[in-house]
């Protein structure tokens, strides 16, 4: 089986400056999921921007789809690969739909514009997310949950297999964050391979793939949550004390917890 | 998760474009009506019938019923400048558009960024140094890169994000080209360069002669197309530059290709009738009022209202009973005030 995504030993620092990545390596199969875990500065966001190529890593290889990565041009790789952002601002008064719409841009023929069949897909992927009555709504008016519905929407537009998702709840209410980690677990199953970063613990084991910790440009993992998220990695990786509960009753039986350890010593 | 078939497929898909038809059609009409007006006037009245017959009599339908000095004055003296302020207009709104959509910034144009001024300089300097036409547009157009290069320079290595901090920058630029304009101006021999260079500088489309239209209108043809083939990704651009990498634009490629052609297109109108502000400021604004945001429909758009707006107001330059007033006097007038309302009413959306 070919892996979707596949990170060999990359290490990435920018010119005169020290290492953000170092001998980073992982693997994403389709319908994998992988949570990336890690403190502020910890090189997160730097590590996505490598795999989407807005960085060139200094060694190692990236492959999507058994392609290297560095040997794509911008659409082929936006082809294997879309990102969904924590949010984004456009400055025009678009509408949703346009969004969606920019994220055909791979595909589109050379001097070309959207075909009606381009705007077919991008309709089919807000229906897809049960999104379709926000398509003529100015998408900077929704709600930040709706905005994040719409930047998936185009991601899927995009017809990409592998996403990489940027803290895909901040700023989110429970309820919407909720939402967005049903649609993960939903499009991994439907054979998506998706790697997103988030601060919250509890989303790793929520999400039911994979989790690796980024700490200091360097990762352990990927694991299974239960084996890797331990309360002592968890105190490591954060430097505050953690404990993670499993739910012993109740509708949310069997779920884990991490709840920071807040009492005064 | 199926793929439900969404009942409003059909009128998204469908009549996105058939509005944008209708206002491109309206449009077209008003500015054509326009057109056949702007022959009329003038110390020397024509009828709007005779110009219509002059046109059909050249195309070779129509028998000659006009003297020779009508055929003259329609299409030897208004025939150039007419057409010159179509296109200068429409270039300078399409140039401000299309910066506008590449620096995700409401606030810049081709006069704002410093480019015109840039241009401006480079102009003067091939007159002062008596270079012949080519050279003269050669050099509008190298002084106008260099100054949108140090304006984009000084704008990043300040904060690459904030919208004001690029309108500051594009003004420190303009200020230090209109400083150099003005010492080309006590070099320039005062009998005949300065003059020339004064009044030039104003802007206007005064003393248009065909060979001068076309000196302009190839580079700008060229540029126009560029601008054309690239629609889609320019559009993308407002996404960001790196969102619009993950989905596929050539952000370098395209930037630098969106900079020429919109700097080309810039020093190509400064060239033939100087320093002709708000144009690519304000129009953008109000096309995007009429068609909306995207910019596969601004670009024709902007193209023809700013054609269209500055026809109008080079018709106020040359209104007959009044001496010629410098075109770029006109727009400020009636841009700036114009441009304040627009302000007004967007000003929410924008920051």
């Amino acid at each position: 089986m070919v892996l979707s995504l596949k990170a060999e030993g990359i290490g990435f620092g920018y010119p005169g400056g020290p290492l953000l990545l170092d001998g980073v390596s992982f693997a994403l199969e389709a319908g994998q999921s992988l949570c990336l875990l890690g403190p502020n500065g910890t090189g997160k966001t730097t590590l996505l921007r490598c795999l989407l190529g807005l960085e060139r890593v200094a060694r190692g290889r990236i492959e999507l789809c058994g392609r290297d990565l560095a040997s794509l041009s911008p659409a082929e790789s936006a082809r294997l690969v879309a990102y969904v952002p924590q949010d984004t601002s456009t400055v025009f008064a678009f509408q949703a739909f346009d969004v969606v719409l920019m994220g055909r841009s791979p595909h589109l023929a050379f001097m070309a514009s959207p075909t009606p069949e381009d705007r077919r897909l991008a309709l089919a992927a807000m229906a897809r997310l049960g999104i379709g009555h926000l398509a003529e709504r100015p998408f900077l008016e929704l709600s930040g949950g709706e905005r994040q519905m719409v930047l998936v929407a185009r991601a899927l537009a995009q017809g990409s297999t592998i996403l990489v998702m940027d803290e895909p709840c901040a700023g989110l209410d429970v309820g919407n964050q909720v939402r967005i980690i049903r649609i993960i677990r939903q499009l991994t199953r439907e054979g998506y391979s998706i790697l997103l970063t988030t601060h919250l613990p509890d989303h790793a084991f929520a999400v039911g793939g994979q989790v690796a910790l980024l700490k200091d440009g360097r990762l352990a993992g990927p694991a299974a949550p239960e084996t890797l998220l331990d309360a002592a990695a968890l105190a490591a990786l954060y430097d505050t004390p953690i404990d993670v509960i499993r739910v012993p009753a109740g509708p949310a039986i069997g779920q884990y917890l991490c709840v920071p350890v807040i009492h005064d010593p | 998760m199926s793929l439900p078939q969404d009942s409003r497929a059909t009128p998204i898909a469908a009549t996105g474009n058939a509005r944008l038809n209708l206002l491109l059609l309206g449009s077209g009409a008003v500015v054509l009506a326009l057109f056949l007006f702007s022959f009329t006037i003038g110390p020397y009245p024509i009828p709007a019938g005779t110009v219509v017959s002059v046109f059909l009599g050249r195309l070779g339908l129509a028998e000659k019923t006009w003297t020779d000095a009508v055929e003259m004055v329609v299409l030897d003296v208004r025939g150039p400048r007419v057409a010159a302020a179509l296109l200068v207009g429409g270039a300078l709104a399409c140039a401000g558009a299309t910066y506008q959509n590449l620096f995700r910034n409401p606030l810049v144009s081709p006069g704002v960024l410093g480019v015109s001024a840039g241009a401006g300089f480079g102009a003067a300097l091939g007159i002062i140094l008596g270079m012949p036409g080519f050279g003269i547009q050669g050099m509008a157009f190298l002084l106008g890169l260099v100054a949108v290069a140090f304006t984009v320079w000084l704008g990043r290595s300040f904060d690459r994000h904030a919208t004001l901090v690029l309108v500051v920058a594009g003004l420190v630029v303009s200020a230090f080209f209109q400083a150099l304009i003005s010492l080309i101006k006590i070099a320039a021999d005062p009998l005949n360069q300065l003059p020339t260079i004064t009044f030039w500088l104003l802007g206007g489309l005064h003393r248009m002669s065909a060979a001068t239209l076309l000196s302009a209108l190839i580079p700008i043809a060229i540029a126009g197309f560029v601008l054309h083939a690239l629609r889609w990704q320019v559009h993308a651009l407002a996404a960001g530059e790196d969102e619009a990498r993950t989905m596929g634009i050539d952000v370098r490629r395209v930037r630098l290709a969106l900079i020429l052609a919109a700097t080309l297109m810039t020093a190509a109108c400064v060239s033939i009738s100087g320093i002709v502000g708000w144009v690519g400021l304000l129009i953008p604004h109000i096309v995007r009022m009429l068609v909306g945001p995207r910019f596969p429909a601004v670009l024709p758009m902007s193209a023809l209202i700013g054609g269209g707006f500055l026809l109008g107001i080079d018709n106020l330059a040359r209104f007959p009973g009044t001496t010629e007033i410098p075109l770029g006097i006109l727009t400020a007038l009636i841009g700036a005030p114009f441009f304040a309302l627009v302000l007004a009413r967007t000003r929410r959306q924008w920051f």
